[in-house]
């Protein structure tokens, strides 16, 4: 297949799913966490990213059994015709992901930066930037996204210091939260926000080896699930849970609250590069997945011709929500309920076929053949 | 003549109007262009010339064949009489009609050198547009050998050397008399060559081709009459200027020449800096019109052979009229030529060139161009000068960030300060914020347009400057700057704040080392200037992404341009930091050199080694 992007490295992986799994912390999606499990929400990014580990383990596994990509593998363990299924599936998901994603990062632009600019022309300027860069090819957004990521971590963490006057620390203890099975079950729950982990092992062809998938997906869930935990953590401890669950974007508010001196404070509009280009890069990740999933399915022979339509498909879809709350809670009730199909339960069927499958071909080595 | 004569005739000038006699102006006439291949009559007319000439010149040979018969026998007008034959049969040979028209129908420089002096005259006539191309000197001579030969020297008037000609070719062919010897026996050239003609590179070559190209280059060719071959002799001596001080990268610590635009002193300077036998120098020519030389060199055993055989893959796949500039040979060679990011280092310095090379790099020199062509390079290399690594490793690591900072600057301040002042003024301290509206206050138009004009009056000093001769061109640069500036304010047409703005980011892109980045780095930061007057801070970040996306998908020479950074290449210390010279121990590992390691883990074997002083001494 002619779309098959290049070589890419741990370098590149690590970018993918960092973007992927991290950028929830510039959205709603904590808050609402918050609401579920109080002061002890920040252990849900730890125990989402244990599932999202184990889901790793499980996703080796079957590589390793196939040797070859996801794709490949689901044909070989389960066949055509389920393989089609589980792959529409994952189209499906990252287009509605990206779909979710652009609205949600579009309302942001007009609540944090732009508030007279029609939504409209907020949605057309993340569509062109991301039909840019997915026509420019995943190899070069990773880079990109790797060149990024340490800056995103940097931003982050000089946020998060610049407000260590303002944190209440016993806002954090977990014992005024709801009770620790409410919150492993909710940690559990959201596994769902990890769905970009299952994209390297789509794309496992690309990369120099499955040793290269499984240290970037170990690397990048591991900072990322630093900076999800820190700054989940800071937003509870700045705030408080009563507070906090009101407020739509964590990061913003953070960052909002910053006073140094005079001089340094109010810094909000200085971070909106970081989460513009988080967004941008997110969006545009997932898109490619799904354009390249959908090559695959069809057999096409490049899948550049799909961005441009595909994208304005998108960004059409996003504009029909008539509010932004119907968005957040859809996004909310699919990163725990819809995705966790892609991030738990398919996995674990693979894994359990690619045991099965491994099984029978060592019963098969063993038993000499007939003739 | 009276006053109503005068009248009458300045009235019958008006009323009888003619246009004036004048010849009329030059207008250039549309050239029409048919693909009509030439009419057969032109090639059958010059196939019935050379016949003719062939008869004539057969008709003479009779004639003197005739009176030499008539005369008592001499040995040595018959031995004349029978080569002239034998270059009439050899002659004769060629033109029979299939080849004469497959002759014709070739360039002339395609053509083989013939046996006829006549016919060869007429072919470099027809090649160098004689007579009305003064440039070419043919000095016909007669070789005193037995029996004499008539010869001819052809050369270009100006860029060969006169006395090598004089003292060279003329004076020990004219001596010649003392050799019994035929020129047209076997080896008979070879030996004239030999003994007789002291250059130090000359040769023998058959076709037209071959002699246009190296009296092109200012070397003289010799050609006999009776014999199919020419001999060309090596006489360069183009006027040319000595290696001078670098005028664009001065530095302050490194070296002080640069390179000429003499092909053969640069490919010597960096000789003189790398003496080593694995320096290899391949010469390709470039351009069907201009056949310039370019020099590509690199160190054999270090540089991969795939980047020598793609960069000889490219030069050889140029096919166009004039290569006259370096730059114009690196834009024929990019792998990106529509990005306006340079995708080659064009340096001046030897120095550079020579620890290019070093690193498994390779340089391509072209002849008149004071420039030379490094590739491939990475963005982080553009960033770099001759003298980082002759200050110690902390005050190159200070200059690189600078270097760095001021090319952020150079993009992102306008752009944030438009974002800032449009969309997102809670990003400014109060009091700063207030000051800015009071400085604004008075100025009636809008902050764009305010950055426009005075990035367009910057520009304009810029270039005004560059063409300016002399110093001239600095002095108007920073008085027209300050000037402008000034009248700006007191105008009210800009705010102060724009001028400090527009300053600080001139004076930024003065940072940035390389030229053709300067200039990527200010279209780009133009475009960023309207990102943020349209959407603030969230168009600069569409830019940003942008811009880094594209810059991560560039090669330069297939190496992709943001490493060692993306995609992430063992790190050598020489990137956007600097290590110290003693811990340069890779070379960079996006070249996949062939040789990884540029020195031991250990280079300063002297810290390990005991001091002249032995144990015990005293003293």
């Amino acid at each position: 297949m002619k779309a098959q992007p290049g070589n890419m490295g741990i370098a590149e992986g690590m970018s993918l799913v960092f973007i992927t799994t991290s950028s929830t912390i510039f959205l709603a999606a904590w808050s609402l966490a918050i609401d579920r499990t109080t002061t002890a929400s920040w252990m849900m990014p730890l125990i989402n990213t244990c599932t999202g580990l184990l889901t790793l383990c499980l996703l080796l596994y079957v590589l390793s059994v196939t040797s070859t990509d996801l794709y490949d593998a689901c044909q070989l363990l389960v066949g055509t015709t389920a393989t089609r299924l589980i792959v529409l599936y994952y189209i499906g998901i990252y287009f509605l992901d990206a779909t979710l994603l652009l609205r949600q990062f579009a309302e942001n632009t007009l609540l944090t930066a732009l508030p007279e600019l029609p939504f409209e022309i907020a949605i057309g300027w993340y569509t062109i930037i991301a039909v840019i860069l997915s026509y420019i090819g995943i190899e070069a957004t990773l880079r990109a996204g790797y060149i990024i990521m340490p800056l995103i971590i940097l931003a982050s963490f000089t946020v998060l210091t610049m407000l260590l006057p303002q944190y209440e620390i016993l806002y954090l203890a977990p014992w005024r939260g709801p009770g620790l099975d409410k919150v492993l079950a909710s940690g559990v729950m959201s596994s769902g926000i990890n769905i970009g982990i299952l994209i390297p092992a789509f794309l496992a062809s690309s990369f120099q080896n499955t040793k290269t998938v499984k240290y970037s997906v170990l690397y990048a869930l591991g900072l990322s699930c630093l900076v999800k935990t820190a700054t989940l953590a800071a937003f509870i401890a700045a705030f408080g849970t009563g507070s906090a669950r009101e407020k739509v974007l964590p990061f913003y508010e953070l960052s909002r609250l910053v006073y140094i001196n005079r001089y340094i404070q109010r810094i909000e509009s200085l971070v909106i590069i970081v989460w513009a280009v988080a967004g941008i890069l997110n969006i545009t990740v997932l898109v490619y997945a799904g354009i390249y999933l959908l090559a695959r399915l069809f057999n096409l022979p490049t899948l550049k011709p799909l961005i441009l339509p595909v994208l304005l498909l998108i960004s059409a879809l996003a504009m029909i929500p008539e509010e932004i709350t119907s968005v957040i809670t859809l996004h909310t009730k699919l990163h725990f309920g819809l995705y966790n199909i892609g991030t738990m339960l398919i996995p674990f069927a693979l894994f359990v076929m690619a045991l099965i499958h491994a099984f029978k071909q060592k019963n098969s080595k063993k038993q000499p053949s007939c003739q | 003549m009276n006053i109503f004569t005068k009248n009458f005739k300045a009235l019958k000038q008006i009323v009888l109007y003619e246009p004036p006699k004048d010849p009329p102006p030059f207008v250039l006439a549309e050239a029409e262009r048919s693909n009509d291949t030439p009419a057969p009559v032109t090639s059958s007319l010059a196939q019935y010339e050379a016949l003719l000439r062939y008869a004539h010149r057969l008709a003479d040979t009779i004639e003197k064949s005739l009176t030499a018969l008539k005369q008592p026998y001499q040995a040595d007008k018959i031995a004349a009489l029978k080569l002239e034959i034998a270059a009439l049969e050899k002659q004769q040979d060629k033109l029979s009609p299939v080849l004469e028209t497959y002759s014709l129908s070739q360039s002339p420089a395609n053509q083989e050198i013939s046996t006829s002096m006549e016919e060869n005259k007429l072919t470099l006539e027809k090649l160098y547009n004689l007579p009305d191309n003064q440039d070419l000197i043919i000095r016909r001579l007669t070789i005193p050998a037995q029996p004499p030969v008539d010869a001819a020297l052809v050369f270009i008037d100006g860029i060969s050397d006169k006395n090598t000609i004089n003292l060279a070719i003329l004076q020990p062919l004219m001596l010649l008399g003392k050799r019994d010897k035929s020129l047209f026996q076997k080896a008979g050239l070879e030996e004239l060559l030999a003994e007789y003609l002291p250059g130090n590179q000359v040769k023998l070559v058959h076709t037209f081709g071959d002699i246009t190209s190296a009296i092109n280059m200012g070397d003289t060719a010799i050609l006999f009459d009776g014999l199919s071959q020419a001999a060309l002799i090596e006489t360069k001596g183009q006027e040319h200027r000595g290696p001078d001080r670098p005028t664009l990268e001065q530095s302050v610590r490194g070296s002080q020449s640069a390179f000429t635009e003499t092909l053969r002193v640069n490919t010597g300077l960096v000789r003189t800096l790398l003496r080593t036998s694995d320096l290899t120098t391949e010469m390709l020519t470039v351009g069907t019109r201009s056949n310039t030389l370019c020099a590509v060199m690199y160190l054999k055993s270090i540089i991969n052979p795939e980047l020598v055989v793609e960069a000889k893959r490219r030069l050889q796949g140029i096919t166009t009229d004039a290569v006259t500039q370096a730059g114009m040979l690196q834009l024929l060679m990019m792998d990106q030529p529509i990005l306006p990011y340079p995708q080659a280092l064009s340096t001046e310095r030897p120095d550079r060139v020579a620890a290019a090379l070093a690193e498994g790099r390779l340089a391509i020199l072209v002849d008149g161009s004071p420039f030379a062509i490094v590739a491939p390079i990475s963005f982080f290399t553009l960033l770099h000068v001759a003298e980082d690594f002759s200050l110690p490793w902390v005050a190159g690591s200070f200059a690189r960030i600078l270097r760095l900072l001021g090319t952020l600057i150079n993009v992102l301040l306008p752009a944030m300060y438009l974002a800032i002042s449009y969309f997102h003024q809670e990003a400014l301290p109060t009091d700063l914020i207030l000051a800015i509206g009071a400085a604004r206050e008075k100025v009636p138009f809008p902050a764009f347009v305010e950055i426009a004009s005075m990035e367009f009056a910057f520009e304009l000093l810029r270039e005004g400057g560059i063409r300016i001769p002399g110093l001239l061109g600095s002095t108007i640069g920073i008085v027209g700057a300050i000037i402008l500036g000034q009248a700006a304010v007191a105008a009210n047409i800009v705010s102060p704040i724009t001028v400090v703005i527009i300053a600080v980011t001139g004076l930024a892109s003065f940072a940035i080392p390389d030229y053709s980045l300067s200039f990527a780095i200010r279209l780009t930061r133009f475009v960023f200037e309207l990102l943020a007057a349209m959407l603030g801070l969230i168009g600069v970040s569409g830019g940003i992404i942008t811009i880094i996306v594209l810059l991560c998908s560039m090669k330069s020479l297939g190496v992709p341009y943001m490493a060692p950074l993306a995609p992430k290449t063992r790190y050598g210390y020489d990137a956007i930091l600097r290590g110290p010279n003693a811990a340069q121990e890779l070379r960079p590992d996006e070249l996949s050199p062939q040789d990884i390691r540029r020195q031991p883990t250990v280079s300063l074997r002297w810290t390990k080694q005991a001091s002249g002083k032995k144990k015990g001494d005293k003293s």
